[in-house]
């Protein structure tokens, strides 16, 4: 069962880059509808930051520890073979060798609710 | 193409590696299981998978936010599999897997620093002189007691981690 999971803590830690990239700069964007509700502090504060380059170097970005990516690929590691393992407990009684998308169908929702 | 309305946060070049991981994963379960997969459903594994980590991402940084951290540690992650309780138990034994790695790690650099034989100082940077008075070498010292201190660190949280989760 010890397995090493193929995904890397460093592609794993660029994707929650690029998440939270996108999601700080949706919330920059709320904001910005909204400045009559930003108090001077905030909006000195946003002046700042985009001069300082952008929306990776708002104040509020977000990191990750390294024990975390590795837990992470963990997680993607058990998600893919729970998603391989229901498909084939729905296969194998139909008797194919190979699981379809009509496999996937049925166990999906259930998978992504225990997910 | 067909999925023109799931929009991915991630540029191609990352979405490729995370397919590659994907499909060697998958391709090494079914193998285990003496099955193969249909390329409409690999692709459908991939698509899901992505979605999947995307949130995971944008759930995990809310936690941290939560308690007051900019930084997303263990803690965040097992949050989010809360529901599974089997994978929750899984995690917990990578998580041991990891203290106890690096309780070793720990106890092997104790060992060397007290082993007086050892002029196993890390080299100074540029081939600077070894001064362990200059404040270039107490920085160096410092830099290996803050190694340390992130391995004390990590086992603790796991440990905590542990009680937590496990009660």
């Amino acid at each position: 069962m010890e397995s090493k999971s193929h995904f890397e803590p460093d592609v794993v830690y660029e994707t929650f880059k690029q998440v939270w990239a996108r999601s700080s700069e949706e919330r920059g964007s709320k904001e910005e509808t909204d400045d009559a509700a930003m108090t001077e502090a905030e909006l000195v504060v946003e002046v700042i930051a985009n001069a300082a380059g952008g929306p990776s170097k708002m104040p509020r970005s977000t990191t990750a520890n390294a024990n975390a990516l590795k837990l992470t690929c963990e997680v993607l590691k058990l998600f893919l073979t729970e998603t391989v393992q229901r498909a084939a407990m729905v296969a194998e009684p139909e008797g194919s060798t190979q699981i379809e998308g009509s496999h996937l169908e049925r166990i999906l929702p259930q998978l992504l609710l225990d997910f | 193409m067909m999925d023109v309305e799931t929009e991915f946060c991630v540029d191609e070049n990352l979405r490729e590696r995370i397919m590659l991981a994907v499909v060697k994963t998958v391709e090494e379960e079914a193998q285990g299981l003496h099955l193969t997969i249909a390329p409409n459903a690999m692709t459908a594994i991939g698509a899901i998978t992505l979605k999947f980590l995307e949130q995971l991402a944008r759930d995990v940084e809310m936690f941290a936010q939560h308690a007051g951290r900019k930084s997303v540690n263990m803690e965040d992650v097992l949050l989010t599999v809360r529901r599974n309780p089997s994978v929750v138990a899984n995690l917990m034994s990578v998580i041991e897997e990891l203290a106890s790695a690096s309780k070793k790690i720990q106890a092997e650099k104790l060992k060397k620093k007290q082993d007086p034989e050892e002029l196993h100082v890390e080299k100074p940077k540029k081939g600077r002189k070894k001064d362990t008075d200059s404040v270039q070498g107490r920085k160096l010292k410092k830099g290996q007691d803050d190694l340390q201190a992130e391995k004390m660190l990590e086992f603790d949280e796991g440990e905590r981690l542990r009680k937590k989760f496990m009660a």
